[in-house]
C-alpha cells in the first residue's frame, strides 16, 4: 500500500526519470568514439602456442604421418597376438617345429611371417 | 546495403551490437539513442554531478563499442545490463578516487536547485534534493536504489549489474529507500519547503 511518504519519495524518483537526456555534444562525442572503434583494423585473435601433442606430431611429419604410424602399430599388435595354431597353419607347422610349445605371442605378425619365410627357405 | 535507423529500431540491442561490429554506423546511432540516456541518468544520480555523469557515460559507451567485436548475441549478458554494470563500476571508481584525493568535508555538494522556504519544488529542485540525499547513502545502496527506483530494473537485473545476489539487492534497496526517505525528510525540515 502506498503511503504519503511513498508518494512523496516517488515524486522525487519521477523527477529524476524526467531528467534532461544527453546533450547533443555528448551524443556527438559518443558517436565519434563509435566511429574510431569501427575504423580501427580488427586484429586477428592471438594463436595459442601448440601443445605437446601437436609438437610431437609436427616433429614426426604431421598428423597424417602419425595416424598412419598408429594404424600400422595397431595392425602389428593385432597380427602378433594371433594364436600359435593360426601361425602354424599359415606356416605349415614351421613355428611349432622351431619352438615346440614355447609361446610366440611376443612376435609380431611381420616377424612371424618373416621367420616362416626363412624356415621355408631352409627346407 | 546501408540500413536506416527506422529499420534498425525493430532490432534487439544484441542484433545491433553484431551490426555495429560489422561496421554499421546506423547501429551505433540507434544503440546510442537507447543506451546513452540510461548510462547518463545512472551515473549522474550516483555521482551527484552532471559533468562527472557525462564523463562516466561516455567512457561506458566507449567500452561498449570496444566489446562489440567479441559480443556473443546469445550469451548471458544483455547490452543494457552490461552497460549498467560498467557504469556502476566506473562510478564507484570515481567515488573512491574522490575520497582518496580530498577529505570528506571538501567534497563538492551536488549541483543544487533546492527551493527556498515556502516554495513548492519543481523537477529540478526535486532532482537536486534527491542527489543530495543519495550522496549520504553508502555507494552500493545508492547504486541499488538508483537502478531499482529510477531505472526501473528488476532485482535479478540489478544483481547482474552489481555482481551481487538477488537477496543482497533486496536488502540494499529496502535499507537504501528507508535511508533516502530519512535524508530527504531531514532536508525538507531544514529548508522548510512545501512538498
Amino acid at each position: 500500500m502506498m503511503t504519503d511518504d511513498d508518494d512523496w519519495l516517488e515524486a522525487h524518483f519521477d523527477a529524476a526519470r524526467r531528467a534532461p537526456g544527453p546533450s547533443e555534444d555528448l551524443v556527438a562525442r559518443v558517436l565519434a568514439g563509435a566511429e574510431t572503434v569501427q575504423a580501427a583494423p580488427v586484429s586477428p585473435p592471438a594463436r595459442a602456442a601448440p601443445g605437446i601433442g601437436a609438437r610431437i606430431a609436427g616433429a614426426l611429419g604431421g598428423w597424417l604421418t602419425v595416424s598412419g604410424l598408429a594404424a600400422a602399430c595397431a595392425a602389428g599388435v593385432a597380427i602378433g597376438v594371433q594364436l600359435p595354431e593360426t601361425l602354424d597353419t599359415a606356416t605349415g607347422g614351421g613355428v611349432s617345429a622351431l619352438f615346440g610349445d614355447a609361446p610366440v605371442i611376443g612376435f609380431t605378425g611381420i616377424e612371424a611371417v618373416g621367420l616362416a619365410g626363412g624356415i621355408e627357405g631352409l627346407q | 546495403m546501408a540500413t536506416t535507423d527506422a529499420e534498425l529500431d525493430a532490432l534487439s540491442d544484441d542484433a545491433l551490437m553484431v551490426l555495429f561490429a560489422n561496421g554499421d554506423r546506423a547501429a551505433a546511432r540507434v544503440l546510442t539513442g537507447r543506451l546513452l540516456p540510461r548510462a547518463l541518468r545512472h551515473a549522474t544520480r550516483v555521482l551527484g554531478s552532471a559533468a562527472e555523469g557525462e564523463d562516466v557515460a561516455q567512457e561506458a559507451m566507449m567500452r561498449l563499442w570496444r566489446a562489440a567485436a567479441d559480443w556473443q548475441p546469445d550469451g548471458p549478458a544483455r547490452p543494457a545490463t552490461w552497460l549498467y554494470r560498467v557504469t556502476a563500476n566506473l562510478a564507484i571508481d570515481r567515488i573512491r578516487a574522490r575520497s582518496r584525493s580530498v577529505g570528506m568535508d571538501e567534497i563538492a555538494e551536488p549541483e543544487d536547485d533546492t527551493p527556498s522556504a515556502g516554495e513548492a519544488m519543481d523537477d529540478a529542485a526535486r532532482r537536486a534534493a534527491l542527489d543530495a540525499a543519495l550522496q549520504s547513502l553508502p555507494e552500493r545502496q545508492r547504486q541499488a536504489v538508483v537502478l531499482r527506483h529510477i531505472e526501473g530494473l528488476a532485482n535479478p537485473e540489478i544483481a547482474a549489474a552489481l555482481d551481487i545476489s538477488v537477496e543482497a539487492v533486496e536488502s540494499l534497496t529496502a535499507r537504501g529507500k528507508r535511508a533516502l526517505a530519512a535524508a530527504l525528510r531531514g532536508q525538507k525540515e531544514a529548508l522548510g519547503y512545501d512538498d
